[in-house]
């Protein structure tokens, strides 16, 4: 069989977009009202059967789907809260904290718009769990990330 | 046309993700591959076939036999798939701001 390959380099993931809401309103929308606008149908979990998705605000709090019988998936842990201007959070929707990426956000003002820029980085954590990474799975969108962007 | 969706399904099998490790580190032919392998050689085509039908390995001939090598495009789909994770969760973020604000 070939050898375990160490994780080389990925690059992180970088996002902007820019939406017509005050800096403050922005950041509380992404936050404590992510569940109004996050795709939980088609980005969780559970999918159809998600009821909720929460950002509990403040550092240490968690990101959680809850499923509609009362379960919870933890899909990663607030590092930063920094209102109305950044928070960061770890990443590991459907799998265990040891593969936690890192997602950062950024609010800021322009004109009467607020710039919203994310970061998506820390993907090198997936690659040594390749063979964890065949089970479990959000969607297939992350299951080959570790091994297979850095090509 | 090259899919993610076909990538994705090629990949789901650990097999074919060795094999395109090994393809990664040397472009080689089937041979070479089933020896690395605890598999027979007709076993590593069909894998191959698969991996070619995703777009994931491209294959060349070179004298009389055929090499194989990882293919960027279809692995570039897939970047682009997973990239799409956050393009659309962000424009549901962008799309769903109330009525009334500003929007241009």
């Amino acid at each position: 069989m070939i050898d375990q390959q160490k994780a080389a380099h990925v690059e992180p993931i970088v996002k902007q977009i820019t939406v017509d809401l005050t800096l403050e309103a922005a950041f509380r929308r992404f936050t404590e009202g992510i569940d109004e606008w996050w795709p939980k149908r088609t980005h969780s979990v559970w999918m159809e059967e998600t009821a909720r998705v929460e950002m509990q605000s403040s550092v240490g709090g968690s990101l959680v789907e809850h499923h509609r019988d009362g379960r919870q998936s933890v899909w990663g842990t607030i590092k930063e809260w920094d209102p109305p201007h950044r928070i960061a959070f770890t990443w590991h929707p459907g799998r265990d904290e040891s593969t936690e990426q890192l997602v950062e956000v950024e609010f800021s003002m322009i004109g009467d718009r607020t710039r919203v820029d994310l970061i998506h980085s820390n993907w090198e954590a997936l690659g040594e769990e390749a063979s964890k990474m065949r089970e479990g799975y959000v969607s297939g969108w992350d299951q080959v990330l570790g091994q297979f962007l850095s090509i | 046309m090259t899919t993610y969706t076909n990538a994705l399904e090629a990949l789901a099998n650990p097999r074919r993700r060795s094999i395109l490790e090994l393809l990664r580190k040397k472009p080689q032919s089937v041979g070479a591959l089933a020896r690395k392998l605890p598999v027979t050689q007709p076993a590593v085509s069909q894998h191959l076939r698969v991996l070619r039908e995703a777009g994931l390995v491209g294959v060349e001939q070179h004298a009389n036999r055929r090499v194989y090598s990882v293919a960027p495009d279809g692995l570039l789909a897939l970047r682009s798939y997973i990239d799409s994770f956050w393009d659309d969760v962000l424009n549901t973020f962008v799309d769903s701001t109330p009525k009334g604000a500003n929007r241009k």
